[in-house]
């Protein structure tokens, strides 16, 4: 009888064997995140995908629900003292590390002693210690009783649970053994949902679940409220290249596909084993228009542009028809978004020439700055500087690659660019972004004495009512100013497997697997 | 031997020298920030500043290049700016597994080509030749991205025989390992078949147009012991010079295959660091380039007078 040669005969076998399918992994939810991450110390080595990682290891003492109310994580709740400046916060009881050992009032002030310290590296140390004048100063922290913490501020603000909560710079509480003797950040133990399992570097992070965690009793809610590990082992697999994601998660490789391209919805809709989700999100489409250019400092010219250009059309156009415009720093979901942040600029090429007629406008070339990475950025300037073009502006796009156009931004080194700001949860935080002295750091793209007082006044204001009419006042001004055209909040649209159950996209977009199962394989 | 050994190894490093000031130089000139990567959207003034200061980027250029090749000297390549992670751990663990497919991929990709080419050039001009040529033509057509793309599409998605994303090292787990390993290695031979098939039909050709092969034949040799014994080995030589540049070449990394079929290879840990700025990984994976490129080399040239005689190192 011939005898197929021994490696082919191995090749057949694994073959027909086909065990890479959904079969495979009964208990593991596999996600996908776009890039490695940083780093697991929370706060100091991080970015959009390091973030979703943390805070399914970390939690913090407050966190913002679905809709983006501060709500207590940590603490079980918290209390202001009547002229803001006192914050206690009650600790819940229960509450174990990843190493077993229970959450103690001087652990969480150790925690931001550390965070504080300059030498840990933290990103938002200014956001408490009084240097950015947009931050809150933490005058003391202490530890009462052993389930207590007190934060004492120099002055009310209506934003230090906001900044507390915030996902970016986040008040992670970790156990003292994560770090080493000589303050380097050893090992990540938190109280979360998931511990972390195994770190690939290039391949996968891979979690598992936290057997002692005691989830809170309210109903889940953004980072918030219960956190139930309903899957026993969570993989983040390394996807760069979008194309091999999408063949990842159509060949049953991936459960999840957060942030899909949206030109392909349409298409994966139509696979019975695929369905899509989306919400959309605080992710902020811009237009930047660099007021310090010697030709762009012109408001009529700043004017020209804005009425030159539709928002309505570069959102359907970005956005697959998806995604409305928004010409406010305020996200439109939320709650201090009404409609006077719908007010911006109308669609008029004729008194768009008009403007351009004032300021003595020549048909000097305008850079447009974009960048292939984001998809989005790039469509938005190819509309952009149809538009402009269309009404007499000589707009020239310039590609460059997203490290270029990024160290432009923080140099003011453009004249026009299509840009996102990443989601922030309060206005203030929004408009703390792009408000501030120019000549200071170039990044801010606006400066106006009058709005920064506002911005400062709604700062300190514990009334919401009064916050908002600041914010309205604010965003008039920009209106008038326009440092910034603002185009849309960003639509995300994750592709999900069958047999995944529970999961949802959410406004602040990273994603959250707890809360998340499994039905029986799809294959 | 062994003098060619040291001369050649110290002839490298002066070229390692010239190398490390060009790499320093391009990337320090391609603009971006790593300041700004490393801090993230919550970048304002003082982070930044304070960035730039732990990363040693506020010393003058100079400082910073003689700081590198101090630490360089050392042994110490630095750390990821982005990850912290050490860069010569870094790539050990990287080029692992970029060494382990190359390998594979190339030893297959001389095994189809090295017949294929001799069977070619012995049957030059008849239909065997021309279908061989016109196949490897085919294979020299098609961009490695889209070959891989197609090998997923039909495999992973259409059969779904194998997977699409991952990697799990053979000494990890064998079969799972070979599975994950299919894909990537067949796109590899697929791109560098045809370029030595050709090499190898070109040198066969010539080869076989010799006096001694005639001579061999006039003996009443038969055909495959000529090509076998007589023209094979002077045949060879000139595809070996070409696989050593091909494996230099390919273990410097195969960043499109990588990317494509998810594998922590070297090739995207450099076109990661590049468009991130990590300047330390870049350097150093640069420089772990070319020596891999000197060192491959130099073993093809200690490999050279096995099949030719006539050299003498």
């Amino acid at each position: 009888m011939p005898r197929l040669p021994c490696p082919l005969a191995l090749l057949m076998v694994l073959i027909c064997v086909n065990t890479h399918a959904d079969d495979d992994h009964p208990d593991m939810l596999r996600s996908v995140i776009h890039g490695d991450i940083r780093g697991l110390d929370p706060g100091v080595t991080r970015d959009g995908d390091t973030d979703t990682i943390h805070h399914h290891i970390y939690e913090s003492l407050v966190a913002y629900d679905e809709n983006l109310v501060v709500r207590p994580m940590l603490a079980d709740h918290y209390t202001m003292s009547p002229d803001g400046k006192r914050y206690t916060f009650a600790l819940r009881k229960n509450v174990s590390f990843h190493n077993g050992e229970r959450l103690t009032a001087d652990i969480v002030t150790w925690n931001w002693q550390r965070m504080l310290d300059p030498a840990t590296g933290w990103r938002c140390r200014s956001w408490y210690n009084g240097t950015n004048p947009q931050g809150v100063h933490v005058t003391a922290i202490r530890a009462p009783d052993p389930h207590t913490v007190v934060f004492e501020l120099q002055q009310s603000s209506s934003v230090f649970l906001d900044r507390m909560a915030n996902v970016q710079c986040f008040t992670a509480i970790l156990h003292p053994d994560s770090i080493a003797g000589d303050g380097t950040f050893q090992l990540p133990i938190g109280t979360g949902p998931y511990r972390l399992s195994e770190w690939r570097r290039g391949e996968f992070i891979e979690l598992k679940k936290h057997p002692a965690y005691a989830a809170r009793p309210e109903p889940m809610s953004g980072f918030a409220g219960r956190k139930q590990a309903k899957v026993s082992t969570l993989r983040f697999m390394i996807i760069p290249d979008p194309a091999i994601a999408d063949a990842a998660l159509l060949s049953g490789d991936i459960d999840i596909l957060p942030r899909m391209q949206l030109h392909l919805v349409r298409e994966f809709e139509r696979y019975p084993e695929i369905h899509t989700v989306a919400a959309e999100q605080l992710y902020w489409n811009v237009l930047l228009i660099q007021s310090n250019d010697p030709m762009l400092r012109d408001i009529n010219m700043r004017r020209a542009i804005a009425h030159a250009i539709s928002i309505e059309q570069v959102a359907a156009i970005t956005s697959f028809n998806r995604a409305t415009s928004n010409p406010s720093a305020v996200p439109t979901v939320s709650r201090f978004h009404n409609q006077k942040h719908q007010q911006g600029y109308a669609y008029d090429p004729d008194l768009a020439r008009q403007y351009l007629r004032k300021a003595g406008y020549a048909g000097q070339p305008v850079k447009l700055q974009t960048n292939r990475k984001y998809v989005f950025m790039f469509d938005a300037a190819i509309a952009i500087q149809a538009m402009l073009v269309d009404s007499g502006i000589n707009a020239r796009l310039e590609v460059l690659d997203w490290a270029t156009q990024l160290s432009n931004y923080y140099e003011g080194k453009f004249q026009l660019a299509t840009f996102g700001y990443s989601g922030r949860t309060h206005p203030a935080i929004n408009y703390s972004t792009i408000l501030g002295d120019k000549d200071n750091n170039p990044a801010y793209q606006w400066q106006n004495e009058e709005a920064l007082d506002l911005l400062q006044r709604a700062d300190r204001s514990l009334s919401e009512e009064l916050q908002t009419q600041l914010f309205n006042q604010v965003h008039e001004l920009m209106i008038a100013d326009v440092p910034i055209l603002g185009l849309s909040n960003e639509l995300e649209v994750d592709a999900v497997r069958s047999r995944v159950s529970g999961y949802r996209p959410w406004s602040i977009g990273r994603p959250r697997l707890w809360g998340v199962s499994l039905k029986a394989a799809d294959h | 031997m062994l003098r060619y050994v040291v001369n050649k190894l110290l002839l490298t490093l002066p070229t390692l020298v010239v190398l490390s000031v060009i790499i320093f130089i391009l990337i320090r000139s391609v603009p971006g920030d790593p300041a700004v990567f490393l801090v993230g959207d919550l970048a304002d003034a003082q982070a930044l500043s304070e960035a730039r200061t732990s990363l040693g980027l506020d010393q003058p250029k100079v400082v910073q290049y003689f700081l590198w090749m101090k630490n360089v000297l050392r042994g110490d390549l630095g750390t990821s700016l982005m990850t912290g992670q050490p860069v010569a751990e870094a790539i050990a663990s990287r080029f692992a597994v970029t060494a382990q497919i190359v390998s594979i991929a190339m030893l297959l990709a001389l095994l189809i080509a090295v017949p294929c080419g001799m069977f070619a050039a012995w049957r030059q001009n008849r239909i065997e030749d021309l279908s061989i040529m016109f196949l490897m033509n085919f294979f020299l057509s098609i961009p490695s991205f889209w070959m891989g793309l197609m090998l997923i599409l039909i495999f992973g998605i259409f059969l779904g025989w194998l997977p699409t994303v991952g990697y799990v090292a053979l000494s990890e787990d064998l079969g799972r390992g070979i599975e994950y390993l299919i894909l990537p290695v067949v796109s590899i031979v697929f791109i560098e078949l045809a370029t030595l098939t050709r090499m190898m039909r070109a040198s066969t050709i010539e080869v076989l147009r010799q006096e001694y092969i005639t001579h061999a034949r006039a003996k009443g040799l038969p055909e495959s012991t000529v090509l076998a014994k007589h023209a094979f080995k002077n045949a060879f030589a000139p595809t070996l010079t070409l696989t050593g540049l091909l494996l230099g070449s390919l273990l410097g990394g195969v960043a499109v295959i990588e990317t494509v079929f998810t594998l922590p290879g070297i090739g995207r840990l450099l076109v990661d660091s590049i468009y991130a700025r990590d300047y330390a990984v870049v350097q150093g994976v640069l420089l772990f380039v070319a020596l891999i490129y000197v060192t491959v080399n130099m073993l093809v040239d200690l490999l050279y007078p096995v099949f030719d005689p006539r050299v003498r190192l």
